[in-house]
């Protein structure tokens, strides 16, 4: 995994937040959604219980990625103000 | 008529940009009318705008009219509740919501969505990152999700409105925060503000109705969120 837009077009952009960063697979690795939000957790500050969405549409944990899908998850709303 | 919700960190930096916007652009002056039921004192001096103790609504309402005399402006010193949340928000307005609680949050939200046409601007933070959430219905149409859309914190809020909250209660409930960031919440609100009245008026497009922002790394996304069954 790398960051970055390695093959533009098959990476998969994981969003979490006002924060991006690319996964480039390569030919034999596959990630679903979970996969993903351990990676990434530390990265982009990834809540566990964060809803994930795929391309606008929300989906769970054990949805497998595609090249060049949007991964985002939806990081709370602020509270204060 | 333009309503603005919560007079604390975010909404105190917020109107006078606003009505200094509105003074200099709008030909008919509009009625704001602020709401918080809340009270400024001394301690808030670090990150929020006022001149004076007092009821925050009634103080900002008087700095606003101070300062721009041309335009109405009323203040109800007052927190939002389900009992009167009928009074306070009606079709046609436009809201900027920022307090600093999920539940007033919801209520604001579940009324809107029996409304005809609202626009709905909400602005709320974390120490360094925070977002705008913008909910637009016309014409008994929901145009963009409302905010407790993939937000279950708003929709199932595990703060308490301060109208139920004891003297105790409120004291203890506030957190630290940083006025860099509650700026940055209020100056997402008025873009957000902007760009609505631009695609409203037939000016422009409706680029996003969700906007994320995070000091800590200066990165800032919006993106335009549909929602799969649009309450009609």
């Amino acid at each position: 995994m790398e960051s970055g837009a390695l093959e533009k077009g098959k990476d998969i952009t994981v969003t979490n937040g006002a924060n991006t960063q690319s996964v480039t697979p390569t030919s034999d690795e596959t990630f679903t959604v979970g996969d993903i939000r351990t990676k990434l957790k530390d990265v982009l500050n990834i809540a566990p219980n964060a809803i994930a969405t795929i391309n606008g549409e929300e989906v769970d944990d054990t949805r497998l990625l595609s090249p060049g899908d949007n991964l985002q998850f939806i990081k709370r709303s602020g509270s204060k103000g | 008529m333009i309503k603005v919700i919560g007079l604390g960190g975010i909404g105190s930096h917020l109107i006078s940009p606003l009505c200094r916007y509105l003074d200099a652009s709008s030909e008919e002056k509009p009625h704001l009318v602020f709401i918080d039921g809340d009270s400024y004192e001394a301690r808030n001096a670090d990150r929020q705008e006022f001149l004076d103790v007092g009821n925050k609504a009634e103080i900002s309402a008087e700095r606003m009219k101070r300062d721009f005399p041309g335009l109405q402006v009323e203040a109800k010193p007052q927190y939002v509740t389900e009992e009167n949340i009928f009074f306070l928000i009606n079709d046609g307005e436009t809201v900027f919501l920022a307090v600093d609680n999920h539940a007033t949050r919801k209520i604001v939200s579940a009324h809107c969505q029996t409304l005809t046409d609202i626009v709905l601007i909400s602005g709320g933070n974390e120490f360094l990152d925070g977002n705008v959430q913008i909910y637009i219905r016309e014409k008994g149409c929901d145009l963009t999700p409302p905010i407790t859309y993939l937000h279950p914190e708003i929709a199932n809020p595990e703060d308490k409105n301060p109208a139920e909250m004891s003297c105790e209660e409120l004291a203890r409930s506030g957190v630290a925060q940083l006025i860099v960031t509650n700026l940055a919440a209020s100056v997402h609100m008025l873009s957000a503000y902007w760009m609505v009245t631009r695609f409203l008026s037939g000016k422009g497009k409706l680029i996003y109705s969700d906007q994320d922002f995070d000091l800590a790394t200066g990165n800032t996304m919006a993106q335009l969120r549909k929602q799969a069954s649009p309450n009609k």
